[in-house]
Protein backbone atom coordinates (compact mmCIF):
# COMPACT_ATOMS: atom_id res chain seq x y z
CA UNK A 1 0.00 0.00 0.00
CA UNK A 2 2.74 2.37 0.98
CA UNK A 3 4.67 1.49 -2.13
CA UNK A 4 1.67 2.27 -4.26
CA UNK A 5 1.27 5.63 -2.64
CA UNK A 6 4.89 6.40 -3.33
CA UNK A 7 4.43 5.46 -6.94
CA UNK A 8 1.43 7.72 -7.25
CA UNK A 9 3.34 10.52 -5.61
CA UNK A 10 6.16 10.07 -8.11
CA UNK A 11 3.74 10.26 -11.02
CA UNK A 12 2.24 13.42 -9.58
CA UNK A 13 5.64 15.02 -9.16
CA UNK A 14 6.58 14.21 -12.75
CA UNK A 15 3.37 15.81 -13.99
CA UNK A 16 4.01 18.91 -11.89
CA UNK A 17 7.57 19.13 -13.15
CA UNK A 18 6.33 18.85 -16.69
CA UNK A 19 4.32 21.99 -16.15
CA UNK A 20 7.03 23.93 -14.40
CA UNK A 21 9.73 23.35 -17.01
CA UNK A 22 7.59 24.18 -19.99
CA UNK A 23 10.08 25.88 -22.28
CA UNK A 24 7.57 28.07 -24.05
CA UNK A 25 3.99 28.79 -23.25
CA UNK A 26 2.32 29.74 -26.46
CA UNK A 27 -0.96 31.48 -26.49
CA UNK A 28 -2.78 28.24 -27.20
CA UNK A 29 -2.09 27.73 -30.87
CA UNK A 30 -3.42 24.38 -32.03
CA UNK A 31 -0.41 22.68 -33.56
CA UNK A 32 -0.07 21.32 -37.06
CA UNK A 33 -1.63 17.93 -37.57
CA UNK A 34 -3.87 18.05 -34.51
CA UNK A 35 -7.20 18.22 -36.28
CA UNK A 36 -8.60 15.89 -38.89
CA UNK A 37 -9.43 17.32 -42.33
CA UNK A 38 -13.16 17.66 -41.63
CA UNK A 39 -12.61 19.97 -38.66
CA UNK A 40 -9.92 21.94 -40.49
CA UNK A 41 -12.34 22.73 -43.29
CA UNK A 42 -15.32 23.34 -40.99
CA UNK A 43 -13.48 25.95 -38.89
CA UNK A 44 -12.16 27.53 -42.07
CA UNK A 45 -15.67 27.91 -43.45
CA UNK A 46 -16.84 29.38 -40.15
CA UNK A 47 -14.13 32.05 -40.42
CA UNK A 48 -14.91 32.93 -43.99
CA UNK A 49 -17.73 35.48 -43.51
CA UNK A 50 -15.69 37.35 -40.89
CA UNK A 51 -12.67 37.44 -43.16
CA UNK A 52 -14.75 38.74 -46.06
CA UNK A 53 -16.13 41.50 -43.81
CA UNK A 54 -12.62 42.34 -42.68
CA UNK A 55 -11.37 42.40 -46.26
CA UNK A 56 -14.16 44.71 -47.40
CA UNK A 57 -13.53 46.95 -44.41
CA UNK A 58 -9.84 47.25 -45.20
CA UNK A 59 -10.54 47.75 -48.90
CA UNK A 60 -12.90 50.61 -48.11
CA UNK A 61 -10.37 52.23 -45.81
CA UNK A 62 -7.69 51.95 -48.50
CA UNK A 63 -9.99 53.60 -51.04
CA UNK A 64 -10.44 56.50 -48.63
CA UNK A 65 -6.71 56.92 -48.27
CA UNK A 66 -4.01 54.87 -49.95
CA UNK A 67 -1.67 55.73 -47.11
CA UNK A 68 -3.54 53.38 -44.82
CA UNK A 69 -1.77 50.37 -46.34
CA UNK A 70 1.48 51.04 -44.53
CA UNK A 71 -0.47 51.78 -41.36
CA UNK A 72 -2.30 48.46 -41.51
CA UNK A 73 0.92 46.66 -42.32
CA UNK A 74 2.64 48.26 -39.35
CA UNK A 75 -0.29 47.28 -37.16
CA UNK A 76 -0.02 43.69 -38.35
CA UNK A 77 3.74 43.60 -37.82
CA UNK A 78 3.24 45.09 -34.36
CA UNK A 79 0.75 42.37 -33.41
CA UNK A 80 3.21 39.75 -34.65
CA UNK A 81 6.10 41.28 -32.73
CA UNK A 82 4.29 41.57 -29.40
CA UNK A 83 3.11 38.00 -29.73
CA UNK A 84 6.65 36.79 -30.39
CA UNK A 85 8.41 38.70 -27.59
CA UNK A 86 8.99 37.00 -24.28
CA UNK A 87 7.18 38.45 -21.31
CA UNK A 88 9.59 38.81 -18.38
CA UNK A 89 8.52 36.12 -15.95
CA UNK A 90 9.41 34.96 -12.49
CA UNK A 91 9.74 31.25 -13.11
CA UNK A 92 12.02 31.41 -16.12
CA UNK A 93 9.56 29.80 -18.45
CA UNK A 94 8.82 32.19 -21.25
CA UNK A 95 5.35 33.17 -22.24
CA UNK A 96 3.95 35.37 -24.97
CA UNK A 97 1.11 37.83 -25.22
CA UNK A 98 -1.59 37.33 -27.81
CA UNK A 99 -1.86 41.04 -28.50
CA UNK A 100 -5.28 40.56 -30.00
CA UNK A 101 -7.04 42.47 -27.21
CA UNK A 102 -4.81 45.48 -27.74
CA UNK A 103 -5.24 45.14 -31.49
CA UNK A 104 -9.02 45.02 -31.21
CA UNK A 105 -9.13 48.09 -28.96
CA UNK A 106 -6.78 50.08 -31.19
CA UNK A 107 -7.74 49.01 -34.69
CA UNK A 108 -11.21 47.47 -34.33
CA UNK A 109 -12.22 43.80 -34.58
CA UNK A 110 -12.90 43.80 -38.33
CA UNK A 111 -9.38 44.85 -39.33
CA UNK A 112 -7.90 42.50 -36.75
CA UNK A 113 -9.52 39.48 -38.39
CA UNK A 114 -7.49 39.96 -41.59
CA UNK A 115 -4.35 41.10 -39.80
CA UNK A 116 -4.79 38.18 -37.40
CA UNK A 117 -4.92 35.53 -40.09
CA UNK A 118 -1.82 36.99 -41.75
CA UNK A 119 -0.01 37.01 -38.41
CA UNK A 120 -1.07 33.40 -37.82
CA UNK A 121 0.28 32.33 -41.22
CA UNK A 122 3.61 33.94 -40.39
CA UNK A 123 3.64 32.44 -36.91
CA UNK A 124 3.12 29.01 -38.44
CA UNK A 125 5.80 29.44 -41.09
CA UNK A 126 8.40 31.49 -39.20
CA UNK A 127 7.97 30.26 -35.63
CA UNK A 128 6.14 26.93 -35.98
CA UNK A 129 3.41 28.18 -33.61
CA UNK A 130 0.23 26.71 -35.03
CA UNK A 131 0.05 25.25 -38.50
CA UNK A 132 -1.35 25.45 -41.98
CA UNK A 133 -4.08 22.83 -41.55
CA UNK A 134 -5.14 24.25 -38.18
CA UNK A 135 -5.15 27.79 -39.54
CA UNK A 136 -8.95 27.93 -39.68
CA UNK A 137 -9.42 26.83 -36.07
CA UNK A 138 -6.70 29.15 -34.80
CA UNK A 139 -8.04 32.09 -36.79
CA UNK A 140 -11.49 31.56 -35.35
CA UNK A 141 -10.31 31.47 -31.74
CA UNK A 142 -7.52 34.07 -31.83
CA UNK A 143 -8.36 36.47 -34.63
CA UNK A 144 -12.15 36.46 -34.54
CA UNK A 145 -13.73 35.28 -31.28
CA UNK A 146 -11.18 36.80 -28.87
CA UNK A 147 -10.97 40.25 -30.50
CA UNK A 148 -14.75 40.42 -30.95
CA UNK A 149 -15.31 39.75 -27.26
CA UNK A 150 -12.56 42.19 -26.24
CA UNK A 151 -14.05 44.89 -28.41
CA UNK A 152 -17.55 44.16 -27.13
CA UNK A 153 -16.47 44.37 -23.49
CA UNK A 154 -14.51 47.55 -24.15
CA UNK A 155 -17.52 49.21 -25.80
CA UNK A 156 -19.87 47.97 -23.08
CA UNK A 157 -17.63 49.36 -20.35
CA UNK A 158 -17.48 52.68 -22.16
CA UNK A 159 -21.28 52.77 -22.29
CA UNK A 160 -21.49 51.95 -18.59
CA UNK A 161 -18.89 54.64 -17.87
CA UNK A 162 -16.56 52.27 -16.11
CA UNK A 163 -13.03 53.47 -15.40
CA UNK A 164 -10.95 53.29 -18.59
CA UNK A 165 -8.14 51.30 -17.04
CA UNK A 166 -10.54 48.74 -15.64
CA UNK A 167 -12.31 48.43 -18.97
CA UNK A 168 -9.05 47.96 -20.89
CA UNK A 169 -7.95 45.34 -18.36
CA UNK A 170 -11.26 43.48 -18.57
CA UNK A 171 -11.30 43.59 -22.36
CA UNK A 172 -7.77 42.22 -22.77
CA UNK A 173 -7.96 39.69 -19.96
CA UNK A 174 -11.38 38.28 -20.80
CA UNK A 175 -10.59 38.27 -24.52
CA UNK A 176 -7.56 36.14 -23.74
CA UNK A 177 -9.57 33.79 -21.54
CA UNK A 178 -12.24 33.51 -24.18
CA UNK A 179 -9.63 32.51 -26.77
CA UNK A 180 -8.40 29.82 -24.41
CA UNK A 181 -11.93 28.51 -23.79
CA UNK A 182 -12.70 28.40 -27.51
CA UNK A 183 -9.48 26.53 -28.20
CA UNK A 184 -10.35 24.01 -25.49
CA UNK A 185 -13.77 23.53 -27.04
CA UNK A 186 -12.21 23.08 -30.47
CA UNK A 187 -9.84 20.45 -29.13
CA UNK A 188 -12.61 18.72 -27.20
CA UNK A 189 -14.87 18.48 -30.23
CA UNK A 190 -12.02 16.85 -32.13
CA UNK A 191 -11.11 14.56 -29.22
CA UNK A 192 -14.22 13.75 -27.18
CA UNK A 193 -13.86 11.54 -24.11
CA UNK A 194 -14.72 7.89 -24.55
CA UNK A 195 -17.25 8.31 -21.83
CA UNK A 196 -18.91 11.63 -21.14
CA UNK A 197 -18.24 12.84 -24.67
CA UNK A 198 -17.39 16.39 -25.65
CA UNK A 199 -18.45 18.03 -22.37
CA UNK A 200 -16.16 15.89 -20.23
CA UNK A 201 -13.37 16.50 -22.68
CA UNK A 202 -13.86 20.28 -22.56
CA UNK A 203 -13.40 20.09 -18.80
CA UNK A 204 -10.19 18.13 -19.19
CA UNK A 205 -8.67 20.49 -21.76
CA UNK A 206 -9.67 23.57 -19.74
CA UNK A 207 -8.14 22.05 -16.64
CA UNK A 208 -4.86 21.02 -18.21
CA UNK A 209 -4.20 24.38 -19.81
CA UNK A 210 -5.50 26.46 -16.88
CA UNK A 211 -2.23 26.62 -14.87
CA UNK A 212 -0.48 28.35 -17.75
CA UNK A 213 -3.33 30.26 -19.34
CA UNK A 214 -4.96 31.89 -16.29
CA UNK A 215 -1.85 33.78 -15.12
CA UNK A 216 -1.09 34.64 -18.71
CA UNK A 217 -4.51 36.22 -19.18
CA UNK A 218 -4.10 38.38 -16.08
CA UNK A 219 -0.61 39.37 -17.20
CA UNK A 220 -1.90 40.25 -20.64
CA UNK A 221 -4.55 42.45 -19.03
CA UNK A 222 -2.00 44.28 -16.89
CA UNK A 223 0.40 44.78 -19.80
CA UNK A 224 -2.36 46.06 -22.06
CA UNK A 225 -3.39 48.61 -19.43
CA UNK A 226 0.21 49.78 -19.03
CA UNK A 227 0.64 50.08 -22.79
CA UNK A 228 -2.62 52.00 -23.21
CA UNK A 229 -1.67 54.34 -20.36
CA UNK A 230 1.68 55.11 -21.94
CA UNK A 231 0.06 55.65 -25.32
CA UNK A 232 -2.48 58.05 -23.89
CA UNK A 233 0.14 60.16 -22.19
CA UNK A 234 2.72 60.30 -24.96
CA UNK A 235 1.06 59.58 -28.24
CA UNK A 236 -2.26 61.31 -28.78
CA UNK A 237 -1.46 62.37 -32.37
CA UNK A 238 -0.27 58.89 -33.28
CA UNK A 239 -3.34 57.33 -31.73
CA UNK A 240 -5.41 59.72 -33.81
CA UNK A 241 -3.55 58.30 -36.81
CA UNK A 242 -4.18 54.73 -35.69
CA UNK A 243 -7.75 55.42 -34.64
CA UNK A 244 -9.27 54.26 -37.89
CA UNK A 245 -12.48 53.96 -35.93
CA UNK A 246 -12.11 57.35 -34.28
CA UNK A 247 -11.89 55.69 -30.92
CA UNK A 248 -9.38 58.19 -29.68
CA UNK A 249 -9.27 58.31 -25.90
CA UNK A 250 -9.98 61.72 -24.46
CA UNK B 1 22.24 40.58 -34.50
CA UNK B 2 22.69 37.06 -33.23
CA UNK B 3 19.77 37.46 -30.87
CA UNK B 4 17.37 38.67 -33.54
CA UNK B 5 18.29 35.83 -35.82
CA UNK B 6 17.86 33.26 -33.09
CA UNK B 7 14.14 34.09 -33.10
CA UNK B 8 13.94 33.40 -36.77
CA UNK B 9 16.02 30.31 -37.25
CA UNK B 10 13.47 29.09 -39.76
CA UNK B 11 13.66 32.22 -41.88
CA UNK B 12 17.47 32.09 -41.79
CA UNK B 13 17.66 28.55 -43.09
CA UNK B 14 14.93 29.05 -45.66
CA UNK B 15 17.25 31.31 -47.66
CA UNK B 16 20.26 29.01 -47.64
CA UNK B 17 18.60 25.61 -47.85
CA UNK B 18 19.74 23.06 -50.39
CA UNK B 19 16.06 22.55 -51.13
CA UNK B 20 15.85 26.23 -52.06
CA UNK B 21 16.50 25.46 -55.72
CA UNK B 22 13.36 23.33 -55.86
CA UNK B 23 10.33 24.68 -57.63
CA UNK B 24 8.18 26.36 -54.94
CA UNK B 25 4.87 25.21 -56.42
CA UNK B 26 6.06 21.62 -56.34
CA UNK B 27 7.07 22.01 -52.70
CA UNK B 28 3.70 23.49 -51.75
CA UNK B 29 1.81 20.69 -53.51
CA UNK B 30 4.13 18.14 -51.88
CA UNK B 31 3.49 19.70 -48.46
CA UNK B 32 -0.28 19.77 -48.86
CA UNK B 33 -0.39 16.19 -50.14
CA UNK B 34 1.78 14.94 -47.29
CA UNK B 35 -0.27 16.86 -44.69
CA UNK B 36 -3.47 15.43 -46.10
CA UNK B 37 -2.02 11.92 -46.06
CA UNK B 38 -0.91 12.28 -42.42
CA UNK B 39 -4.05 13.81 -40.93
CA UNK B 40 -6.45 12.06 -43.29
CA UNK B 41 -5.34 8.50 -42.63
CA UNK B 42 -4.53 8.76 -38.89
CA UNK B 43 -2.13 5.88 -39.33
CA UNK B 44 1.07 5.48 -37.31
CA UNK B 45 2.91 3.78 -40.16
CA UNK B 46 2.18 6.55 -42.67
CA UNK B 47 3.02 9.20 -40.07
CA UNK B 48 6.33 7.50 -39.30
CA UNK B 49 7.36 7.14 -42.94
CA UNK B 50 6.41 10.75 -43.66
CA UNK B 51 8.41 11.94 -40.66
CA UNK B 52 11.48 9.98 -41.76
CA UNK B 53 11.26 11.22 -45.36
CA UNK B 54 10.95 14.82 -44.25
CA UNK B 55 13.80 14.65 -41.75
CA UNK B 56 16.10 13.04 -44.33
CA UNK B 57 15.13 15.64 -46.95
CA UNK B 58 15.66 18.61 -44.66
CA UNK B 59 18.91 17.40 -43.12
CA UNK B 60 20.56 15.63 -46.05
CA UNK B 61 19.52 17.84 -48.96
CA UNK B 62 18.49 20.96 -47.07
CA UNK B 63 21.67 20.89 -44.95
CA UNK B 64 20.01 22.07 -41.74
CA UNK B 65 22.21 21.01 -38.77
CA UNK B 66 20.73 18.10 -36.86
CA UNK B 67 20.84 19.79 -33.45
CA UNK B 68 19.12 22.89 -34.81
CA UNK B 69 16.42 20.67 -36.26
CA UNK B 70 16.01 18.87 -32.95
CA UNK B 71 15.61 22.19 -31.14
CA UNK B 72 12.97 23.23 -33.65
CA UNK B 73 11.05 20.00 -33.09
CA UNK B 74 10.91 20.85 -29.38
CA UNK B 75 8.91 24.01 -30.10
CA UNK B 76 5.56 22.25 -30.54
CA UNK B 77 6.53 19.34 -28.25
CA UNK B 78 4.99 20.81 -25.11
CA UNK B 79 1.65 21.46 -26.70
CA UNK B 80 1.58 18.03 -28.30
CA UNK B 81 2.49 16.36 -24.99
CA UNK B 82 -0.14 18.26 -23.00
CA UNK B 83 -2.83 17.45 -25.52
CA UNK B 84 -1.81 13.82 -25.54
CA UNK B 85 -2.05 13.65 -21.72
CA UNK B 86 -5.59 14.94 -21.92
CA UNK B 87 -6.56 12.33 -24.47
CA UNK B 88 -4.76 9.64 -22.47
CA UNK B 89 -6.32 10.24 -19.05
CA UNK B 90 -9.91 9.49 -18.32
CA UNK B 91 -11.87 10.25 -15.19
CA UNK B 92 -14.60 7.68 -15.66
CA UNK B 93 -14.50 3.93 -15.74
CA UNK B 94 -14.88 2.19 -19.10
CA UNK B 95 -12.90 0.49 -21.83
CA UNK B 96 -10.06 -1.97 -21.41
CA UNK B 97 -8.32 -0.85 -18.25
CA UNK B 98 -4.52 -0.63 -18.25
CA UNK B 99 -3.77 1.51 -15.22
CA UNK B 100 -5.83 3.20 -12.59
CA UNK B 101 -5.33 5.47 -9.67
CA UNK B 102 -8.06 6.00 -7.16
CA UNK B 103 -8.34 8.15 -4.12
CA UNK B 104 -11.31 9.81 -2.40
CA UNK B 105 -11.27 12.95 -4.53
CA UNK B 106 -10.01 11.77 -7.87
CA UNK B 107 -10.12 8.69 -10.02
CA UNK B 108 -7.80 8.46 -13.00
CA UNK B 109 -7.91 5.72 -15.58
CA UNK B 110 -5.81 4.86 -18.59
CA UNK B 111 -7.46 2.54 -21.05
CA UNK B 112 -6.09 0.68 -24.03
CA UNK B 113 -8.27 2.66 -26.42
CA UNK B 114 -7.05 5.96 -25.03
CA UNK B 115 -3.44 4.87 -25.17
CA UNK B 116 -3.89 4.07 -28.85
CA UNK B 117 -5.63 7.38 -29.54
CA UNK B 118 -2.94 9.33 -27.73
CA UNK B 119 -0.07 7.60 -29.54
CA UNK B 120 -1.68 8.18 -32.92
CA UNK B 121 -2.16 11.82 -31.96
CA UNK B 122 1.50 12.26 -31.02
CA UNK B 123 2.72 10.44 -34.13
CA UNK B 124 0.60 12.37 -36.56
CA UNK B 125 1.28 15.78 -35.04
CA UNK B 126 5.04 15.33 -35.03
CA UNK B 127 4.82 14.03 -38.55
CA UNK B 128 2.70 16.98 -39.69
CA UNK B 129 5.10 19.40 -37.99
CA UNK B 130 8.01 17.82 -39.87
CA UNK B 131 6.10 18.33 -43.13
CA UNK B 132 5.52 21.99 -42.27
CA UNK B 133 9.24 22.36 -41.49
CA UNK B 134 10.13 20.85 -44.87
CA UNK B 135 8.28 23.73 -46.51
CA UNK B 136 9.24 26.52 -44.14
CA UNK B 137 12.91 25.56 -43.82
CA UNK B 138 13.36 25.60 -47.58
CA UNK B 139 11.05 28.27 -48.97
CA UNK B 140 11.37 31.98 -48.21
CA UNK B 141 8.05 33.74 -47.56
CA UNK B 142 8.45 35.77 -50.76
CA UNK B 143 8.28 32.66 -52.91
CA UNK B 144 5.20 31.36 -51.12
CA UNK B 145 3.48 34.70 -51.65
CA UNK B 146 4.41 34.64 -55.36
CA UNK B 147 2.60 31.32 -55.66
CA UNK B 148 -0.43 32.68 -53.81
CA UNK B 149 -0.50 35.53 -56.32
CA UNK B 150 -0.82 33.00 -59.15
CA UNK B 151 -3.79 31.51 -57.29
CA UNK B 152 -5.56 34.89 -57.47
CA UNK B 153 -5.27 35.87 -53.85
CA UNK B 154 -6.55 39.48 -53.58
CA UNK B 155 -3.64 41.84 -54.14
CA UNK B 156 -4.47 43.96 -51.08
CA UNK B 157 -3.95 40.98 -48.80
CA UNK B 158 -0.77 39.96 -50.61
CA UNK B 159 0.71 43.47 -50.40
CA UNK B 160 -0.19 43.59 -46.72
CA UNK B 161 1.58 40.27 -46.23
CA UNK B 162 4.72 41.47 -48.01
CA UNK B 163 4.83 44.67 -46.00
CA UNK B 164 4.09 42.97 -42.69
CA UNK B 165 6.87 40.47 -43.36
CA UNK B 166 9.35 43.30 -43.95
CA UNK B 167 8.16 45.40 -41.03
CA UNK B 168 8.42 42.48 -38.60
CA UNK B 169 12.19 42.53 -38.97
CA UNK B 170 12.39 46.31 -38.69
CA UNK B 171 10.34 46.28 -35.49
CA UNK B 172 12.28 43.41 -33.99
CA UNK B 173 15.53 45.23 -34.61
CA UNK B 174 14.18 48.38 -32.97
CA UNK B 175 12.96 46.34 -30.02
CA UNK B 176 16.35 44.68 -29.72
CA UNK B 177 17.97 48.09 -29.34
CA UNK B 178 15.28 49.24 -26.90
CA UNK B 179 15.85 46.20 -24.78
CA UNK B 180 19.58 46.73 -24.68
CA UNK B 181 19.15 50.38 -23.70
CA UNK B 182 16.64 49.44 -21.01
CA UNK B 183 18.90 46.73 -19.62
CA UNK B 184 21.82 49.16 -19.44
CA UNK B 185 19.60 51.42 -17.31
CA UNK B 186 18.60 48.57 -14.95
CA UNK B 187 15.15 48.36 -16.48
CA UNK B 188 15.06 44.62 -15.92
CA UNK B 189 16.45 44.46 -12.38
CA UNK B 190 13.38 42.82 -10.86
CA UNK B 191 10.06 41.51 -12.03
CA UNK B 192 7.95 44.58 -11.23
CA UNK B 193 10.31 46.90 -13.04
CA UNK B 194 10.68 44.42 -15.86
CA UNK B 195 6.94 44.36 -16.51
CA UNK B 196 6.82 48.16 -16.50
CA UNK B 197 9.79 48.42 -18.82
CA UNK B 198 8.33 45.81 -21.12
CA UNK B 199 5.06 47.70 -21.42
CA UNK B 200 6.89 50.97 -22.06
CA UNK B 201 9.01 49.32 -24.71
CA UNK B 202 5.95 48.07 -26.51
CA UNK B 203 4.06 51.34 -26.37
CA UNK B 204 7.11 53.16 -27.63
CA UNK B 205 7.45 50.60 -30.37
CA UNK B 206 3.87 51.20 -31.44
CA UNK B 207 4.39 54.98 -31.52
CA UNK B 208 7.59 54.59 -33.53
CA UNK B 209 6.00 52.17 -35.95
CA UNK B 210 3.01 54.43 -36.58
CA UNK B 211 5.33 57.36 -37.20
CA UNK B 212 7.47 55.31 -39.53
CA UNK B 213 4.55 54.01 -41.54
CA UNK B 214 4.04 57.48 -42.99
CA UNK B 215 7.66 57.80 -44.06
CA UNK B 216 7.64 54.34 -45.55
CA UNK B 217 4.65 55.19 -47.67
CA UNK B 218 6.45 58.29 -48.98
CA UNK B 219 9.47 56.14 -49.75
CA UNK B 220 7.34 53.63 -51.63
CA UNK B 221 5.60 56.35 -53.61
CA UNK B 222 8.92 57.95 -54.49
CA UNK B 223 9.90 54.63 -56.05
CA UNK B 224 6.79 54.45 -58.18
CA UNK B 225 4.28 52.60 -56.00
CA UNK B 226 0.80 52.95 -57.41
CA UNK B 227 -1.37 50.46 -55.60
CA UNK B 228 0.42 47.17 -56.25
CA UNK B 229 3.76 45.70 -55.30
CA UNK B 230 5.63 43.85 -58.02
CA UNK B 231 8.74 41.77 -57.64
CA UNK B 232 11.13 40.12 -60.05
CA UNK B 233 10.66 36.38 -59.72
CA UNK B 234 13.51 33.96 -60.11
CA UNK B 235 12.55 31.02 -62.29
CA UNK B 236 13.07 27.65 -60.65
CA UNK B 237 12.20 24.86 -63.08
CA UNK B 238 10.97 21.46 -61.93
CA UNK B 239 13.69 18.88 -62.52
CA UNK B 240 13.39 15.15 -62.90
CA UNK B 241 15.16 14.44 -59.62
CA UNK B 242 12.67 16.63 -57.73
CA UNK B 243 9.75 14.86 -59.37
CA UNK B 244 11.36 11.54 -58.58
CA UNK B 245 11.60 12.28 -54.83
CA UNK B 246 8.04 13.57 -54.60
CA UNK B 247 6.73 10.78 -56.82
CA UNK B 248 8.46 8.07 -54.83
CA UNK B 249 7.04 9.37 -51.57
CA UNK B 250 3.53 9.70 -52.93
CA UNK B 251 3.66 6.26 -54.55
CA UNK B 252 4.76 4.76 -51.23
CA UNK B 253 1.94 6.45 -49.34
CA UNK B 254 -0.70 5.48 -51.91
CA UNK B 255 0.57 1.91 -51.77
CA UNK B 256 0.22 1.88 -47.97
CA UNK B 257 -3.29 3.34 -48.11
CA UNK B 258 -4.37 0.76 -50.67
CA UNK B 259 -2.88 -2.00 -48.57
CA UNK B 260 -4.84 -0.76 -45.57
CA UNK B 261 -8.05 -0.65 -47.57
CA UNK B 262 -7.58 -4.14 -48.86
CA UNK B 263 -7.01 -5.22 -45.29
CA UNK B 264 -10.50 -3.97 -44.55
CA UNK B 265 -12.04 -5.90 -47.37
CA UNK B 266 -10.34 -9.19 -46.64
Amino acid sequence: MLKKKQKNMAVLIVVCLLFSIMPTVNAMHIMEGYLSPGYCIAWGILCFPFLVMGYLNIKRKLKENKRNITLYAMAGAFIFVISSLKIPSVTGSCSHMTGTGLGAILFGPMAVSILGIIVLVFQAILLAHGGLTTLGANTFSMAIAGPLLSFGIYKLCQKLKINRRVSVFLAACLGDLFTYCITSVQLAIAYPSMKGGVLASIGKFLGVFAPTQLPLAVLEGILTVLIMMALETYAKPELMLAGFNKKVPE
Amino acid sequence: MRKIHSYFVIDYYSYRSGLGRWNPLLKIIFTLAALLAVIGTEDIQIAGITFLCMVVLVIKIGKVPLEEYGRLLMVPAVFIATGAIVVLLQFEDGGTLLWKWQNPILEVYITKENLKRASILVAKSFSAVSVLYMLSLSTPIGEILQELKKWHMPSIVLDLMYLIYHYIFILLEINHKQKEAAKARLGYRDWRTAIRTFAKELSNLLILSLQKSNTYFDAMEARGYCGELNFLVEKKPVTISQLLVVGLYLAGIIFLILKKWQGFYL
